[in-house]
């Protein structure tokens, strides 16, 4: 469902908006960072445990409403929501696959935990960084999915499906990745379903030598890497499990209006939007829900995020809130 | 126009992929019916909507099985798949709501499409079909 009322919405005494939930899941995720990296023990890897136990739950309980909250932050401020994207992606991908819970509750540590040999180069430089590489970066960043492994092995953690995933989250199917230059099954199915879920994540948020692209261009990109660069099944899988506008995607409809995607709606290729703008480009006060099954609905395009006087507020109200 | 009809000998003899082609079809007939009725734009950003997410189906669909049959021109048959599905993304959906020479373009787009598509298709489905996939 994700349809709802605001009021009800609002009633539980300790639930929050999604936005909010993100906000304080990120907060945790950079103190486990800092924990982690200073002291790589067993306790920390129990916070990562516990955030992907959390990131589980809630894809239960809502996953439209995180998926369009982690797909319309763009507060640079949130260097490490792409983890947290590539979670909530690697719990969906991880169903689609066939993995059990605890399977894809590794899964969800891997995606938290793929750069933690790198956290010092990503806060600093790269999502600002205009220009290329320099080869010490380069160096670095080839060397990061073996450092991963290694502090996550100092730390305790013997999962083989964590450790493979982070290990081999940069190899890819034509075997032209590194650190080992694996290729096609030798690849672990956590590693490959990681891949595509970060490389998804990457596409969509802006980085500093190039703007986002849409979701519906990103799913065909990644699908035009198939047994190339990602696995053939995981890529038709994420746009199986997205669609073309998945939730958090602003769009045009052919009236004129302007929304953003709430959930699946009837299905593909016909989402659920929130209306904020009107046809003739007026504030609505209050969101007006469109199936774009229906005819005058239908979703014409994609379109960058509208401004709207009081948007903040409107989307906080647009999905159920999570405890 | 009349309309198109997934004849017999257009059959490939796969199951799954004759589904697609016949979606195909259908939504070609659609595209005919409603230009001819001169009908407003809206349907057809909804056919081409679902034309894409059937490409990215349907090319997922043959490259498996071909995988699975060691199918020894798939590198060659997946250079056809990633044209058209350049050439169905790159298709501007906001014209079809403002322009009817768009629709026509997309009749088009669509007819091309298939019969391409059967043509390369149906060496492939004979390779298929003597590993004994149906």
């Amino acid at each position: 469902m994700s349809t709802h009322d605001p009021g009800n919405a609002r009633g539980g005494a300790k639930s929050i908006s999604v936005f909010a939930w993100i906000d304080a899941r990120h907060r945790f995720l950079l103190d486990t960072y800092d924990q982690l990296l200073l002291s790589p023990d067993r306790k920390h890897i129990s916070r990562c445990l516990y955030l992907a136990h959390q990131i589980q739950g809630a894809c239960k309980q809502h996953k439209d409403g995180l998926l369009a909250a982690l797909q319309l932050n763009r507060n640079p401020q949130y260097q490490h929501v792409k983890e947290l994207f590539v979670g909530v992606l690697c719990e969906q991908l991880g169903q689609q696959a066939g993995l059990s819970p605890s399977a894809r509750l590794l899964l969800i540590c891997a995606a938290l935990t793929q750069d933690i040999a790198m956290l010092d180069l990503q806060d600093n430089k790269l999502d600002r960084q205009a220009t290329g590489l320099t080869e010490g970066q380069r160096a670095m960043i080839r060397k990061h999915p073996t450092g991963g492994r290694r502090i996550l092995e100092r730390a305790g953690v013997k999962d083989a499906v964590w450790l493979e995933a982070v290990e081999q989250h940069h190899e890819r199917p034509d075997g032209k990745g590194y650190p080992q230059g694996l290729a096609g099954s030798e690849i672990a199915l956590s590693a490959r379903i990681l891949t595509v879920a970060d490389v998804y994540v990457a596409m969509v948020r802006p980085r500093g030598d190039r703007p986002a692209l849409s979701p519906r261009e990103a799913i065909k990109n990644i699908f035009r890497m198939r047994d190339e660069q990602v696995d053939a099944d995981i890529a038709r899988s994420l746009a199986d499990t997205l669609g073309m506008h998945p939730p958090g995607s602003w769009v045009r409809l052919i009236n004129d209006e302007v929304g953003v995607v709430t959930g699946a709606g009837t299905g593909h290729p016909f989402p659920e939007v929130a209306v904020i703008l009107s046809s003739d480009g007026e504030h609505l006060a209050e969101p007006e829900l469109r199936d774009t099954g229906i005819r005058r609905f239908t979703v014409a395009e994609m379109v960058k995020a509208p401004f709207h006087f009081n948007l903040s507020a409107i989307l906080s109200g647009l999905w159920p809130r999570l405890s | 126009m009349r309309a198109l009809r997934l004849e017999p000998s257009l059959h490939l003899g796969i199951e799954a992929i004759d589904r697609q082609h016949g979606e195909m079809v259908d939504m070609i007939n659609e595209t005919q019916a409603l230009l001819e009725a001169e009908e407003s734009g809206d349907q057809l950003v909804q056919i081409l909507n679902r034309f894409n997410t059937l490409c990215i189906d349907h090319f997922s669909t043959e490259e498996a099985l071909m995988r699975e049959a060691g199918y020894p021109d798939l590198a060659q048959h997946k250079k056809l798949h990633d044209g058209s599905l350049e050439r169905a993304f790159g298709f501007d959906a906001a014209s079809l709501g403002r322009d009817k020479e768009a629709g026509k373009a997309l009749l088009q787009l669509l007819r091309d499409w298939l019969l391409a598509h059967i043509h390369a298709d149906r060496e492939m489905a004979h390779f298929l079909k003597a590993q004994g996939i149906r």
